[in-house]
């Protein structure tokens, strides 16, 4: 599991790859936790090369999005893969994030 | 006609009138008839009386005459007897006659032929009046052969003294014709020899005139007729001497007047009464002395009863007019005095057509009308109330039959209608009946499938009616919320007893039979709070061992007890209440459990375990036990069969894992390894892993406690039909499947972390399913290869 | 009633009895007097209805109807030549003949004898030997008389005037009646009639015709064709009585009104259907109007045996 995240055209975009299952959780938070600092900026997730997300990884981006609107931020997720987007379906994930 | 018979009964006052009016009609006819006879009666003899007094004053007076005639005649007689020989003394006797007698009409003395030789062949001393003087001459000549003559002849014949037929005697200087009698003696010698005939004439025109003016009454008329019958008296003259008695009946004959005619040729006195010239009449008839006339008083009988019809005529009229004014006055007083009851119709009609409020007429009358009135009034004073309460009590019931009708369909609406069968799964099929014995009722049925799980439950609650059905309903929502969290039928009852007794003021309790039917296995868990035990159709018939327990709701802290059974494939668990055993007939005898037993084991016997229909046919059965008595109680029923078939496994492969999460991506691996052998496409594969995944880590998180090392086993095995992954662990009983959903619908902030786990488990796998067998928690998740 | 009975007292056979009194015109040639020997009634109801039809004003002879009076009977008129015709029995017309006056019958109607004996209480005369009968005091009754000659009945005759008043008053045992006069009056006067106590001449072989018209020999020779006439005129007169009775009667009531004779309509009605029965020959069965010789004959013969006639008239003197 791969999480890069970078600043780019004024937003902050996480670039996740791999499977995100619950064993690569706490490592995936720990990296993903920058997100929660920014301020004044979007975070876009780019899922593109995310393979795999079980409730563990649904929770960590669930976190995300509940700190970047307490800041009055957004959350965009890019380039999800149709198996993952089956699971945002699914659990009502797909309704609470934005899209890019 | 038809029209006057409608209204006569159509109208009382003319009835009572009539019925009256006939009485009176009667008792005047009676009495009147009677009256009228017995005026009739004397009417009669007082025409009897004075007909017969004329006559006989007419014949007294014809005898005075005529007794003067005879002894004048008889004294002649002597006269002539002492000097028969001069002929000269004769017209002496004959003259001094008439002198003697100015009264008298004639005499004539006359003789035998030749009995005075130098007189010739005829000598008649003869005397008669002309004008004022008395001539006399000798009457026989040629012209005049007197011993041909009647007058003559007939004294001589019979030897005797006799009166001559009348006849009519011209006066030739007055030429008046005078009706004449004749009294002719003979005349004998010593020798006894008849020498002659002493004729005394006596003019009876006054008789004929006396007795023509007897008239007693205005039509009434008298005659006199002669020894011949001939007419002498007649009031037609044209008949007088030209007709007799006897004339008529020559051509028409009738026996009453030929009867009449020879009882005065008789010279009888007496009444008959015939028809005269087509009239009904009197007759009454006496001889005239010894003239050998006849004499009768004819009075038609309308003549004589005159009087007494225009007296009957007058007062049967004013009968008539009197019965008729007194039938139109008693309808007129009758309908008068019927008015108010007329009204009084009108206003009962005015009040049957719905106008309640309609005042009655007062009438200010004591009598029966006027209490008919009164209480007509009183009576519309109770109806007006009455009708306004049932006015009030059937809205108030069409209210309540409305809410109990909406309340029916709720309730129904409250039990599930879709039952499955084995068309719809292959593992079980249900079918059920509620036969409500009032529109709503306190049974209830309840079944849903959850995860691999048949979760059922059948009650009867205390009581009927509403207060029941509230609280079936009250039941029925707490067994599905409390069974949504619970497993385990024994803590569902206990929960749902906890639950209801707590807020159970009326008292009321429900008997209850929950059941938990794992399908995959065919494992049933049940309590039963004091409801009926199930009956099993399987290989036999046979009743499901159950412990009583007490019905739920009326100790709170009552501990139910678990039961467990193994159904066998086939088998139909049929669930009643006690509106099944108990159903009524006529006679008060019940249905019972030894029939419900019986009908089972037909059904067993003819194949038809099948819940629909052995149900059905439990249903004909109590029916045509109950034939036409009136349902009880309500009547439920439910049955369950197991019809799940074992596949043959084909693959089966496991894991153990520990309670590490970081053994995550090693069950990832395996799965996925599994799902490839299979032959699940990526986005299935993903699926099932992430349900896997969360299942499993659930078990890593929380089974033991932190810090304790324990394992978790996960097991794949796959049949025709499915892939079922199995994880077992022996940590802290947990089931996960009772654990509250994630609202998927809340919006991030909303949300909280967790239940996604088993969300996304029920989401991408065809079945949950969480046992604890053996002190392990054993969760099964299924999924069906087929339909990828 | 007695009046017109007195008018026939004198109607005798005998001659002697007729005296000339006359001072009436003799009748014209050209006018027949015809005087039937009784007061109106329904026995001449042919000679009425041929004045009243004009059946002799058609056949041209004038004939006028005189009836008798009590002066100037029947016979009397004939002799005296006041009346050219009259009507008479066979037997009565023998005796004139016998008595020297010729007479010719012109028209014979009776073809039948009318004579009957009544006996009284229902009596069979032929039983009643010595019986009080009555007989007209003007003839008619010498048939009877020679009847009980014959039968041995030693009548005891009664001449009367009258007959009915004497027979109801039981002054007689029986009378001589006519089958349509007195007969009828008879019963008028209440006689009941049974087939006992009625003895009828014609059914005993004393069927002698009686009414005819003669007239005298004398006059009849010089009135021929007149005679001819007036005879044929009143068999025509009976002919059309014989048709229509009814209108008869009528004509014979307004004669009977005219001469006020005490009878009836209905005793004329049953009189003219008798009259016209009797005019009926028993053998021939028809109206034949002619004197039958045996008739005469045996009348004649009868008359002389029980010297009525001093010699037997015949057929022939009596004939045209």
């Amino acid at each position: 599991m791969n999480v890069t995240i970078k600043e780019q055209d004024g937003n902050m975009v996480a670039y996740l790859a791999g499977s995100l299952d619950t064993a690569a959780a706490a490592e995936t938070e720990k990296a993903m936790n920058p997100l929660n600092d920014v301020e004044g900026k979007d975070i876009i997730i780019d899922c593109t090369d995310l393979e795999y997300i079980s409730s563990a990884g649904l929770r960590i981006f669930l976190g995300i999005l509940q700190n970047a609107q307490e800041k009055g931020g957004h959350v965009y997720i890019k380039g999800i893969n149709d198996n993952v987007r089956t699971i945002f379906t699914i659990t009502g994930f797909s309704n609470i994030f934005e899209y890019k | 006609m038809k029209k006057i018979i409608e209204y006569i009964r159509r109208k009382l006052s003319v009835r009572v009138s009539l019925w009256v009016v006939l009485f009176a009609t009667i008792i005047f006819i009676v009495a009147l008839s009677f009256l009228f006879f017995q005026a009739r009666e004397a009417v009669r003899k007082e025409a009897i009386n004075r007909a017969t007094q004329i006559l006989d004053n007419t014949s007294l007076r014809v005898e005075g005459i005529l007794n003067r005639v005879e002894v004048a005649s008889n004294m002649t007689k002597w006269l002539v007897l002492r000097h028969p020989e001069e002929a000269d003394s004769m017209l002496v006797y004959s003259r001094s006659m008439l002198l003697n007698n100015p009264d008298f009409y004639s005499c004539s003395i006359a003789f035998e032929p030749y009995y005075f030789k130098n007189k010739g062949l005829y000598f008649s001393a003869y005397t008669k009046h002309v004008g004022d003087s008395i001539r006399t001459l000798q009457g026989g000549s040629e012209h005049y052969k007197y011993f041909y003559i009647d007058w003559y002849l007939m004294p001589k014949l019979l030897d005797q003294a006799c009166w001559t037929e009348p006849y009519m005697d011209l006066d030739a200087p007055t030429n008046t014709y005078d009706m004449v009698t004749s009294y002719c003696v003979p005349i004998k010698n010593k020798q006894n020899q008849m020498i002659g005939v002493i004729n005394t004439s006596l003019s009876i025109t006054w008789l004929s005139h006396t007795i023509s003016a007897v008239k007693p009454y205005p039509r009434s008329y008298s005659i006199m007729i002669g020894r011949g019958g001939t007419y002498f008296v007649h009031p037609d003259t044209t008949k007088i001497t030209r007709q007799t008695i006897f004339t008529q009946t020559m051509e028409h004959p009738d026996t009453a007047l030929t009867a009449l005619g020879y009882a005065m040729q008789r010279g009888e006195e007496g009444m008959k009464r015939m028809k005269i010239d087509g009239e009904d009449s009197y007759v009454f008839y006496k001889p005239l002395g010894k003239t050998g006339c006849s004499m009768a008083i004819v009075c038609p009988e309308s003549d004589i009863f005159s009087g007494f019809d225009r007296l009957r005529h007058t007062v049967m009229a004013i009968v008539a007019v009197g019965l008729l004014l007194m039938l139109y006055l008693f309808i007129r007083i009758i309908t008068r005095e019927l008015n108010p009851l007329r009204r009084l119709a009108q206003e009962a009609e005015t009040i049957a057509s719905g106008q309640f409020d309609a005042v009655l007429p007062d009438f200010q009358r004591i009598d029966e009308i006027g209490q008919l009135s009164h209480s007509f009034g009183n009576m519309q004073q109770s109806l007006v109330r009455y009708i306004e309460e049932l006015k009030q009590t059937t809205s108030q019931k069409a209210s309540i039959e409305s809410d109990l009708r909406i309340a029916s369909a709720i309730q129904m609406g409250m039990l599930p209608e879709k039952f499955p069968t084995k068309d719809d799964r292959d593992d079980v099929q249900l079918y059920a009946s509620l036969t409500p014995a009032k529109e709503v009722g306190g049974d209830l049925f309840d079944f849903y499938f959850r995860d691999e799980k048949l979760f059922f439950c059948i009650g009867d609650v205390s009581g009927k009616g509403v207060p029941a059905s509230l609280f079936m309903a009250v039941t029925r929502s707490t067994f599905r919320t409390v069974s949504a969290h619970e497993s385990m039928p024994d803590r569902i009852v206990t929960t749902m007893n906890k639950t209801i007794a707590d807020m159970n003021k009326t008292h009321m309790f429900v008997t209850l039979f929950v059941g938990v039917l794992d399908l995959p296995t065919g494992r049933l868990y049940y309590c039963n709070a004091g409801h009926d035990a199930p009956v099993l159709v399987g290989a036999g018939v046979g009743v499901l061992p159950c412990e009583s327990n007490i019905p739920v709701g009326f100790m709170p802290t009552w501990k139910y007890t678990l039961q467990e059974a193994h159904i066998f494939t086939g088998t139909t668990i049929l669930l009643f209440t006690d509106g099944l055993t108990e159903a009524m007939n006529a006679n008060s005898e019940q249905f019972q459990m030894e029939r419900v037993n019986n009908v089972a084991e037909q059904a067993l016997t003819d194949g038809q375990q099948e819940p629909q229909l052995l149900i059905n046919r439990m249903i004909d059965a109590v029916h045509q036990f109950v034939g036409d008595a009136e349902q009880s109680d309500d009547l439920t029923m439910m049955a369950i069969q197991y019809i799940k078939q074992q596949s043959e496994v084909r693959m089966q492969k496991s894991i153990v894992l520990t309670n590490d999460t970081q053994e995550v991506p090693q069950l990832n691996a395996f799965v996925e390894d599994i799902c490839k052998t299979v032959g699940f496409d990526q986005a299935v594969t993903m699926q099932i892993t992430v349900a896997v995944e969360e299942a499993v880590v659930n078990v890593m998180k929380y089974a033991y406690p932190p810090g304790h090392h324990g394992n978790v086993t996960v097991e794949a095995s796959l049949n025709d039909v499915r892939l079922k992954f199995t994880i077992i662990d022996s940590g802290k009983p947990f089931d996960p499947t009772v654990q509250a959903e994630v609202d998927t619908t809340l919006s991030a902030q909303e949300r909280r972390i967790g239940g996604l786990g088993i969300h996304i488990m029920r989401q991408n796998m065809d079945s949950i399913n969480y046992e604890r067998m053996n002190n392990l928690n054993v969760l099964t998740l299924r999924k069906k290869i087929h339909n990828t | 009633m007695w009046i017109t009975l007195l008018l026939l007292f004198s109607a005798a056979a005998n001659s002697s009895f007729f005296t000339l009194n006359s001072s009436l015109l003799m009748a014209q040639d050209e006018t027949i007097v015809f005087t039937p020997q009784w007061t109106a009634q329904a026995q001449f109801a042919g000679y009425y209805v041929a004045e009243a039809k004009g059946f002799y004003r058609d056949a041209g002879v004038k004939v006028r109807i005189e009836h008798p009076s009590a002066t100037q009977p029947a016979m009397s008129r004939l002799r005296n030549n006041e009346c050219q015709a009259t009507t008479l029995q066979v037997c009565q017309a023998l005796e004139i003949v016998d008595g020297g006056i010729p007479l010719v019958n012109i028209l014979q109607t009776s073809m039948n004898n009318a004579m009957v004996i009544v006996s009284s209480r229902d009596r069979n005369p032929l039983t009643h030997k010595g019986a009080r009968v009555g007989i007209w005091s003007v003839g008619f009754g010498q048939l009877a008389i020679c009847m009980s000659i014959k039968e041995h009945l030693d009548y005891q005759w009664v001449r009367f005037a009258q007959n009915v008043n004497l027979f109801v008053s039981g002054a007689l045992d029986a009378t001589l009646a006519m089958s349509y006069n007195e007969y009828y009056q008879l019963v008028q006067a209440g006689i009941k009639m049974t087939d006992k106590n009625v003895y009828r001449f014609c059914d005993h072989g004393y069927n002698v015709q009686e009414d005819g018209v003669y007239m005298t020999r004398e006059y009849y020779n010089q009135h021929k064709e007149q005679a001819h006439r007036f005879a044929q005129a009143s068999r025509k007169g009976w002919e059309w009585a014989a048709k229509y009775p009814e209108e008869a009667l009528e004509i014979v009531m307004q004669y009977v009104d005219k001469n006020n004779v005490a009878t009836n309509r209905v005793i004329q009605r049953l009189m003219l259907k008798e009259v016209l029965r009797l005019q009926v020959d028993r053998e021939s069965k028809k109206r034949e109007f002619r004197l039958r010789p045996d008739m005469v004959q045996q009348a004649s013969r009868l008359m002389l045996e029980n010297k009525m006639l001093s010699r037997e008239v015949t057929f022939e003197e009596l004939s045209k």
